[in-house]
């Protein structure tokens, strides 16, 4: 009894120190963003300061944030609506059609996932200003879309799995063609795995830092990078960079939490057999 | 008469492998047919064919008179209730039932009017707003056959629609889907593996083995004039009793472990030692404690089931394995040797070779 006692305990202990890590960083950057930039540094993490919002004023007030934002919504929102259109058909493909390499195909996709980013940002900065690519958001968007496509493929690609035969041999007896059964009956029963594909491919787009800072330029920066610019040669404005970064970290935390309650709501839809 | 299913040499292949092999069976219009076979032996291809769920590698389905061989699965006038029901779990009972009808723009009161109608039939009227997934196998099994009937199709096509459903149900089901196809008097092609299913609801009954049709005929005959021996072996509970023996003369058949001669009720073709197979039901086996007893059987295991006692054992003197069934409680013959006479009427005999029925 005491034994299982102790291992609650520890277990606790465990958890605890783990949510204090995970959530700890996020305090420190909510905490700073509202200290000046005098108390950064003499309040250390004490919760006891005076606020102020002149962090938030300044970085929301600032000329280029306005445009950075629609950058940002621009590049995160295109390049998750193409990502899930290519990937639920490609999905939907794979999944559905025989063709020759179809299961190598299928479960190689997801090695590409395994390259990090930071290593193809020269060969694709070279290759984007090639094709002049470079310094607009499109080339942006196709990165993003490429980058992403693998694993909402394969993730996508279980789901449709799961989606039994017989309901599309049902709705083509029903009078459905490819297109339609595609439309009404695969696409509404794999929504859970869109959500989750769209969740995740947004907050890469939307966070993504190394690439964007080598492809944009003054006028197509995304948040991020927009961030970046208060580490300056003079100084890091640790109050402004917070109260941005507190402020990007806001439309993912919003689009995941709607996003989840697809993924949830699916996922107790339960299955089709008796 | 135009046929409702006319199927004329449709061969299927997969590769190399036949899946059906050259079968033609045509259903009247209105009649009700059970496709019956072990599992693989292509009945749920047949029906897959006829649906244009699968292609023809060879051969020709018409229904009504039509060549569909080509036609699409919606272009062909028929309505399907599968196995595991195959209701779209985002759509209500109503949408579910309802969705063929809107994909060809089918005005709505008429639409509702065919719904409301084959839910009444069905008595599913109060789950129309709901969806399919919490409903039981049972209403889930009714809302599919709602989906079809809705349609209103010249041929409705069940793919072993009951086998997900527990015993009692499963015989409930059974006798409301009789009822149903009495009302609606549609063409019907039912694949099952359930002899009691093909027995009970068909009119004729196509008996399926490794793609090739063993029999065609109605539930008697295909129980009292088997062709084959396998078919023999197919239908009837418990399964039939195969002696191997010879013929002695051509109403009789002598079995060599124990000697015994079986005397026939009608004379059989084949000349005197000709190796047979001696097929008896096991209620053509009949008590005999007399010294008339044509067969000794010792019992292993008695069966009770309410109205009959099933004996299992082997014949003495011959480790053959026999079953017979008896009226009435006989529990306590387990462990016993027991005398059996033959009731003629029971008896078959087949080929040793061909497999084929010698006296039908």
């Amino acid at each position: 009894m005491n034994d299982q006692r102790a291992l609650l305990a520890v277990r606790y202990v465990a958890l605890t120190l783990l949510a204090i890590l995970c959530v700890g960083p996020i305090l420190v950057m909510t905490l700073t963003s509202f200290k000046t930039q005098a108390q950064t540094f003499t309040t250390g993490l004490s919760f006891f300061f005076a606020p102020t919002m002149e962090n938030y004023r300044d970085v929301i007030f600032d000329s280029s944030f306005g445009r950075y934002l629609v950058n940002s919504l621009i590049v995160g929102i295109v390049a998750t609506l193409i990502t899930l259109l290519l990937g639920c058909m490609a999905a939907y493909g794979l999944a559905r059609f025989s063709f020759a390499g179809r299961k190598t195909i299928a479960y190689t996709t997801l090695m590409l996932r395994t390259v990090p980013l930071a290593v193809i940002a020269v060969p694709v900065f070279m290759i984007w200003s090639d094709w002049r690519l470079t310094n607009s958001l499109l080339g942006l968007i196709l990165l993003y879309v490429a980058v992403n496509l693998p694993f909402t493929i394969w993730l996508l690609y279980g789901f449709v799995l799961q989606v039994p035969v017989e309901l599309e041999e049902a709705a083509a007896i029903d009078g459905c063609r490819p297109w339609k059964i595609f439309l009404r009956i695969v696409l509404p029963l794999i929504r859970p795995g869109l959500a989750a594909a769209a969740i995740f491919t947004f907050r890469i787009a939307w966070n993504e830092f190394i690439l964007a800072l080598v492809l944009t330029d003054r006028s197509t920066r995304t948040l991020p990078v927009a961030a970046s610019l208060f580490v300056t040669d003079i100084g890091v404005e640790w109050g402004k960079l917070m109260a941005l970064a507190s402020l990007i970290a806001l439309p993912p935390l919003a689009f995941t939490f709607l996003a989840a309650r697809q993924v949830i709501s699916g996922l107790t839809a339960g299955a089709v057999k008796g | 008469m135009i046929a409702g299913v006319e199927l004329i040499n449709v061969t299927k292949r997969f590769g190399e492998n036949t899946i059906v092999d050259s079968i033609s069976l045509s259903a009247a219009a209105g009649e009700f047919i059970v496709l019956v076979g072990a599992s693989g032996c292509g009945k749920s291809t047949i029906l897959r064919m006829i649906a244009g769920l699968e292609s023809v590698t060879k051969g020709q389905i018409m229904i009504k008179g039509r060549d569909v061989t080509q036609v699409r699965p919606d272009e062909r006038d028929i309505a399907m209730v599968f196995q595991n029901y195959a209701l779209y779990p985002h759509m209500s009972v109503a949408e579910n039932m309802s969705f063929a009808l809107t994909l060809t723009r089918t005005p709505k009161d008429e639409i509702k009017r065919r719904v409301g109608e084959a839910a009444r039939i069905l008595g599913i009227e109060q789950l129309l707003e709901r969806k399919p997934k919490a409903r039981s196998g049972g209403q889930r099994q009714r809302v599919a056959m709602g989906r079809a009937i809705v349609r209103e199709p010249s041929v409705f096509l069940f793919d072993e629609p009951l086998s997900n459903l527990d015993a009692k149900l499963r015989a409930q089901m059974r006798v409301e889907l009789a009822l149903l196809h009495k009302r609606l008097g549609k063409t019907t092609v039912y694949v099952t593996h359930d002899q009691v299913e093909a027995m009970t609801l068909a009119d004729r009954i196509v008996i399926l083995d490794r793609g090739a049709i063993q029999q065609i005929g109605s539930p008697a005959e295909v129980f009292n004039r088997p062709r084959n021996v396998f078919v023999a072996g197919f239908i009837g509970s418990p399964v039939m009793n195969m002696l191997k023996g010879y013929l002695v003369a051509e109403d009789s058949v002598e079995l060599p472990d124990t000697g015994a001669r079986i005397k026939l009720s009608l004379p059989v073709r084949g000349a005197t030692g000709k190796p047979v197979v001696l097929g008896i039901r096991p209620q053509g086996l009949i008590l005999n404690e007399g010294p008339d007893a044509v067969l000794h059987m010792q019992v292993k295991v008695a069966e009770y089931l309410g109205t009959e006692t099933v004996l299992n054992g082997t014949l003495a003197n011959s480790d053959e394995a026999v079953t017979s069934s008896l009226n009435g409680e006989h529990g306590g013959l387990a462990g016993k040797q027991i005398g059996l006479s033959i009731d003629p009427a029971h008896v078959h005999v087949f080929d040793a070779g061909t497999g084929l029925n010698l006296i039908h």
